[in-house]
């Protein structure tokens, strides 16, 4: 997964967007058309990661291209135009998630299912030979067949399980793993420490792994 | 400067998952460059001498040419550019399994000296049995079944060597898969045996003399090491 | 050397780039010599993989038509 970010696209993204950039400003609809199907889809799930609602999360998808438009004129090109669009999500869907019920606070680290994580998987700390060993064994995945990650049930555990992720876990893995953004991008799009991105990073991703496992199995 | 390294089926790092050029008939691969301040595991071409070769254990194992000023440190080479040159072809499949075969009986003869040496004699026959009889590896099973947990018994630490040889966990009756299904290739195994046949022969001694576990670790390694130099005819 | 659990607790520190050299080389060399440890690296490296590729969801036509709605009303407002 590739981020308009790097060096060589930069140049091109860069000159391109220049030129989207006055056309928005000048109300070319085309050209707003344009800048939504390509932002559209990633935003819709980014939103989903913050929002249970599908709902809620095509609200907040609203809400943020209405501020995007409120802001083209101020919009200083600091960073590419789809960090800034990102951004504005990130502020829209982090002050929706308070007001919603499946709000966690996106700073503070929610602790379900984080040490408890595989109680069985390893040996005790203190077995006379393998403490804190793996007890099973660990398939490589490299070795599977193309397509047994494609599997109806294997993308079914993906989506569940990313459902069923506290919202500032989901946000992350959504963000870095799915949408490609960078760890530093997205510590500020979310207003978290490179510190605390890791962890839930960590916890998200772990927790995704467990679900394919099962479903593989 | 000719190291030598090892790589994963595909002639990939296991780590970097980089894929290396490799040499053709008669031209040694291209040169890999890295940009940067060379720093032991952060950056840089990774190699390793034939005393470190036990601990890198993996699919291929490649002599590889080094360039640029040589950084030795905590048991590996690291260098700024490096080029394979050939492919060792006596490490394979067979000499991986040859490798565990090793291990196992000088962790056998190990484990049978120190429970002579405890009076433990049934125990002790197991052991040196086990590969020779028929029901040999079922017997240190069914023995390491009853053994108390409390204290490592040598016994129970080969019932764990027959259940990792198969590719399994210690512990776990469940039969391991077979490699091209995900389970580990024949090097991968000859590394964990390597490695855990060490710590068992570091364990025994430690339980005879406190202390004395790095001592008797390194002994094993630096066995299995000149075992390996030697069998794989390995001149640099 | 670090233990399997270590391995577990500090891969994404480890794919971050946030461990020491030193942390770096423990964690390695426990991969090398542990077949389970080399089986969860490749799990966890295949997700994050089977994620990238993904492809995002279908964006609702409905809700295509009421953004655009809002990019003419403020268009309207500009003038």
């Amino acid at each position: 997964m590739s981020s308009p970010e790097t060096s060589h696209a930069r140049g091109a993204s860069r000159l391109d967007e220049r030129e989207l950039l006055e056309r928005l400003r000048a109300g070319d609809e085309a050209a707003f058309r344009q800048v939504l199907t390509e932002f559209g889809p990633a935003m819709l799930r980014v939103a989903g990661a913050f929002a249970a609602d599908s709902q809620v999360a095509a609200e907040i998808v609203q809400e943020t291209w209405i501020a995007v438009l409120h802001g083209l004129e101020a919009f200083e090109e600091r960073s590419s135009l789809r960090t800034w669009v990102f951004t504005i999500l990130g502020n829209c869907a982090r002050r929706r998630a308070k007001t919603e019920a499946r709000s966690t606070p996106i700073s503070s680290l929610n602790t379900s299912g984080g040490d408890e994580r595989e109680p069985n998987g390893f040996f005790d700390a203190n077995h006379s030979r393998w403490a804190s060993c793996w007890t099973t064994i660990n398939t490589r995945w490299d070795a599977l067949p193309e397509d047994s990650l494609t599997t109806r049930e294997a993308e079914n555990s993906i989506i569940e399980s990313l459902r069923s992720l506290p919202a500032n876990q989901s946000a992350v893995i959504t963000l870095r793993d799915l949408e490609g953004f960078s760890s530093d991008q997205v510590c500020s799009l979310l207003g978290v420490s490179p510190g605390n991105q890791r962890v839930l990073l960590h916890r998200a991703r772990l927790a995704i792994r467990q679900a394919l496992e099962e479903a593989l199995d | 400067m000719i190291a030598y390294k090892f790589l994963s089926s595909g002639s990939t790092g296991l780590f970097s998952r980089f894929a290396w050029p490799t040499p053709a008939a008669d031209a040694p691969g291209q040169w890999v460059r890295v940009d940067g301040e060379i720093k032991p595991c952060l950056n840089g071409i990774h190699a390793c001498t034939r005393a470190q070769l036990v601990e890198w254990l993996d699919d291929e194992l490649w002599e590889i040419e080094l360039d640029g000023p040589v950084l030795e440190a905590d048991g590996e080479l690291i260098a700024p550019a490096g080029r394979l040159i050939r492919g060792i072809e006596n490490w394979n499949d067979e000499s991986a399994r040859a490798f565990v075969s090793d291990c196992v009986e000088s962790t056998v003869a190990l484990a049978a000296e120190s429970l002579v040496q405890a009076g433990r004699q049934v125990e002790a026959e197991a052991i040196t049995a086990f590969r020779s009889r028929p029901d040999g590896e079922l017997n240190v099973l069914q023995l390491a079944g009853t053994l108390d947990d409390a204290k490592a018994s040598p016994v129970q630490f080969l019932a764990d060597v027959v259940r990792l040889e198969r590719g399994g966990r210690p512990e776990l009756d469940e039969e391991a898969p077979a490699t091209d299904a995900g389970g580990p290739t024949p090097a991968a195994l000859a590394a964990n045996i390597g490695f855990v046949c060490a710590h068992i022969a570091a364990q025994l001694a430690e339980q005879e003399s406190a202390g004395a576990y790095d001592e008797s670790f390194a002994r094993e390694r630096l066995r299995q090491s000149t075992w390996l130099v030697e069998k794989l005819q390995l001149e640099r | 050397m670090f233990s399997c659990r270590q391995i577990y607790d500090l891969i994404t520190e480890y794919d971050e780039g946030s461990l020491d050299a030193g942390e770096r080389r423990q964690f390695e060399s426990h991969v090398v010599i542990c077949p389970a440890c080399r089986g969860f690296l490749s799990q966890m490296r295949a997700t994050r993989e089977h994620l990238g590729h993904g492809s995002a969801p279908e964006f609702p036509p409905e809700l295509e038509e009421s953004i655009v709605s809002a990019f003419q009303a403020w268009k309207k407002q500009q003038r």
